[in-house]
């Protein structure tokens, strides 16, 4: 029987140990020799601890102890409680699981201790792979989710519209109509379309007339996968769409819209900006030089080509300012558009110079274009100053001359008319100025006066020539000239000047020397009107000539507008009388002044003694 | 069927070896694992239906793991040591240390079932061990069995004859600061409650005179 037992014992799946009281080994069973390689004959009658690996026998001990002496069924799991035998293959790499039954037996007055330990290593490796498999997908799971809520919430919020849309085709496989799948606030917001009005249902539901084209070119997307991007205008919105429509998925479209309407209208603006000219608002000379190509056709012909330039442009920027230079120009601008034809090509070149295309304009015509041109420029005036426009034209008649000549011409005419016309032009304008001057400046009206008359009479008694004489006049009628670019409140201060204000105030030689440089007949009295601050000491202003330096016409300037300032009412004292100046004059004769002059002035223009 | 003080005496009784277990427990799963029984329940679900009904856990409505103990010879019964089937798998993965965001659905692996078996083991042996000293009885019993199944199901089998009375102990697990609760059911034939009544009494009369 006892044989039966064993062969029995064998069989089970399973390792069995026999522990005795003393806990030596009674029984070793077949799955154990196999499992650790130790035959049952090289175990039996010892004791387990001297089975039991070093290291787990104080942990044992106290189990196998417990058990014989509570009597007490103990299970140990393997998730718990480590290994209790080896197998024979072990290595550390391998992952060894065993559970073990702990249950004392007793026997004709004996107790015994049997000690089963089940191998569930691969149970332990399944469960764990399955385990890690379920947190894999878990994770897996959570990160699509988060990456679709990430997504969705990207589509939902963006403020480009988007629509993904089924295609629906028929037998030939063509494209007839196309379902709507779903759609973004952004797009119910862009087109009006509401999300429940629309998902599910196909767009010749919804838009029965649409264009069959429209499905045509989407329904290629979806096939082909072949991407496309194109703008639209829609008039009732008076707004501007860019589509961009690709292919998620075969048989699928997503069509994306962006409301371009501000990028248009700042395209639009550039666009107008690059070709026109941004204080006048006609063209500029990039557009013209294209449009001469454009408009240069058979067709065109007569194509006359007219050249306009404004005259004392730079005059009125150096005494006026270039705020009303800018006027000039605007004004200019005006009259010339005016004067033209709506057909007629207007454009600003640069500077004061204006070009005008007349296309099927023979000179005639052109002549009395000019004409009108001029007449309207009579009745405009900027401030105080006449407009005064030269203009130069020339006439292609062959289809063969060529353009750039033509241009030429009219420019050359031009600037033959300006050579002309200028001169009266400046002449008037140097009247403006001093009428301005004089008008802004009671007092310096009269100083300017007396000055002049006090320069032509050192010339007569000096003995210089009739045009000498007329010279000194009038540059003593210009030497404060300068003084128009002067502020009113410099000029008018009744108190003393402060130190910029005094700088400020000797800018006026400078200016007026520059106002009178543009007039070639005035260009000599300019120099001696920058001088006439000089002081013979050299200590005076602009260059700080010295003595012979300074112009002969300066220094008697210098004297006389001196002798003037003395003896006249100021706005921060009273005048000085003749003796205190004629002393003033007589001190500072050889420091300020030309001491042979003052001598001229004192005696023989005040007949005074020196 | 017990008075209040005899209640106390077999709870404070058991409370010792249930602190036994626990501290078995804890050096088993290296944690710390705070074991209490807030109260003992001790009727006939036949003869006391309604109390029983009304005073009996309310996961024995559901579905349940047990892990089960017969002991027998002259004090004889069953005792199992049962949880709700969600929170089984909680305090497996707790007593495991496996903190991975395993959606808990109840199901248990042959592994989490031999965990369970294992504490079911040491505390079906600390409360019955408990037993079989106020007995003065050396009980005999098997190694536990796990079982999870519908309660409600199985519960006339539980409870075998009109005779029938049960000790309920509930019991609360405290590991990681997350509480598990479950209950100790020991079913007994009428002898064996006999026998321990008169033994609480004996235990009452030495503590109080």
């Amino acid at each position: 029987m006892d044989k039966l037992f064993e062969l029995i014992l064998g069989k089970i799946n399973s390792g069995i140990i026999l522990l005795n009281e003393q806990l030596n080994i009674e029984f070793w069973n077949s799955w154990l020799e196999q499992y650790t390689g130790t035959k049952a004959c090289e175990v039996i009658g010892k004791n387990i601890l001297d089975i039991i690996p070093e290291f787990k026998k104080n942990y044992y001990i106290e189990i196998l102890r417990n058990a014989m002496k509570t009597g007490q069924n103990m299970f140990y799991s393997a998730a718990f409680h480590p290994i209790f035998l080896y197998p024979c293959n072990y290595s550390e790499d391998m992952l060894i699981k065993q559970n073990l039954q702990v249950e004392p037996i007793f026997y004709e007055d004996k107790k015994y201790i049997s000690l089963q330990i089940i191998d569930i290593s691969n149970q332990f490796k399944r469960v764990n792979m399955l385990k890690n498999q379920i947190i894999y997908n878990k994770k897996a799971e959570k990160a699509l989710k988060e990456s679709e809520e990430k997504y969705r919430l990207l589509i939902t919020q963006m403020k480009q519209g988007v629509a993904v849309h089924e295609l629906i085709l028929n037998e030939k496989n063509e494209a007839v109509d196309y379902r709507f799948i779903d759609v973004n606030a952004s797009f119910e917001r862009l087109t009006g379309f509401k999300y429940k009005d629309i998902i599910g249902k196909t767009i010749l539901e919804i838009v029965p007339n649409i264009d069959k084209l429209q499905i045509e070119k989407f329904g290629n997307v979806a096939l082909t996968g072949v991407p496309i991007k194109y703008e639209t205008y829609d008039e009732k919105l008076n707004k501007y769409f860019e589509f961009v429509v690709y292919s998620p998925r075969y048989k699928q479209f997503a069509v994306i819209i962006s409301d371009i309407t501000l990028r248009k209208i700042a395209e639009k603006q550039i666009l107008h900006l690059s070709y026109h000219d941004q204080l006048t608002g006609v063209y500029n000379r990039r557009f013209y030089e294209e449009e001469l190509e454009r408009i240069d056709l058979e067709e065109n012909i007569p194509l006359t080509i007219v050249m306009a330039d404004v005259n004392g442009l730079k005059l009125i920027n150096d005494s006026f300012g270039h705020i009303m230079g800018d006027e000039l120009i605007k004004k200019v601008a005006e009259v010339i558009k005016k004067g033209c034809r709506p057909k007629d090509v207007v454009a600003r070149l640069g500077g004061d110079e204006f070009v005008i295309l007349l296309p099927n304009t023979d000179e005639d015509e052109a002549e009395k274009i000019v004409k009108n041109m001029k007449d309207l420029a009579l009745r405009e005036k900027v401030g105080s100053i006449n407009i005064s426009i030269s203009f130069g034209y020339e006439t292609k008649r062959n289809k063969d001359d060529n353009i750039q000549g033509i241009f030429k011409k009219a420019e050359d005419r031009m600037y033959k008319k300006k050579l002309f016309e200028s001169p009266s032009m400046r002449g008037k304008t140097i009247s403006a100025i001093i009428s301005t001057l004089h008008e802004k400046n009671k007092r310096e009206e009269q100083h300017s006066l007396r000055v002049s008359e006090l320069c032509k009479n050192m010339g007569i008694m000096l003995e210089l020539n009739e045009h000498k004489i007329e010279e000194l006049k009038t540059v003593g009628l210009l030497h404060d000239i300068g003084k128009i670019a002067i502020e009113e409140y410099i000029l008018n201060k009744p108190d003393k000047l402060s130190v910029d204000e005094r700088k400020e105030i000797m800018r006026h030689s400078e200016i007026g020397y520059r106002i009178l440089s543009t007039v070639n007949d005035l260009s000599e009295m300019a120099e001696y009107v920058l001088s006439h601050h000089e002081r013979w000491d050299g200590k005076g202003y602009p260059k700080g000539l010295k003595k012979e330096e300074i112009p002969f016409e300066s220094r008697i300037i210098s004297i006389v507008d001196t002798y003037d300032a003395m003896t006249s009412e100021r706005s921060y004292r009273k005048a000085m009388d003749e003796e205190f100046a004629i002393e003033e004059l007589k001190k500072n004769a050889g420091l300020q002044f030309d001491p042979k002059l003052v001598n001229v002035f004192i005696v023989k223009v005040l007949g005074k003694e020196m | 069927m017990l008075t209040s003080i005899q209640e106390d005496a077999l709870r404070e009784y058991m409370n010792i070896f249930i602190g036994q277990a626990a501290s078995l427990l804890s050096e088993m799963v290296n944690k710390k694992i705070k074991l209490t029984t807030p109260n003992i329940l001790f009727l006939s679900p036949n003869k006391d239906k309604q109390e029983y009904d009304s005073l009996k856990p309310s996961f024995f409505n559901s579905y349940v793991v047990s892990s089960s103990i017969n002991f027998g010879k002259t004090f004889s019964g069953n005792a199992q040591l049962i949880f709700p089937k969600y929170s089984s798998q909680t305090l497996v993965r707790l007593c495991l240390g496996e903190n991975e965001e395993i959606e808990e659905d109840g199901n248990l692996t042959d592994t989490d079932f031999d965990v369970i078996r294992e504490i079911g083991n040491v505390l079906l042996n600390a409360v019955l061990g408990a037993l079989g000293n106020l007995l003065n009885v050396k009980l005999e019993y098997t190694l536990p069995e796990v079982h999870t199944f519908f309660f409600p199901d199985k519960e006339k089998d539980v409870y075998k004859s009109k005779e029938t009375y049960v000790l309920i102990i509930s019991n609360s697990f405290t590991v990681d600061e997350v509480k598990v609760d479950g209950v100790i059911l020991i079913v007994l034939n009428m002898e064996s409650i006999l026998e321990l009544i008169k033994k609480i009494d004996e235990v009452l009369v030495d503590v109080y005179g």
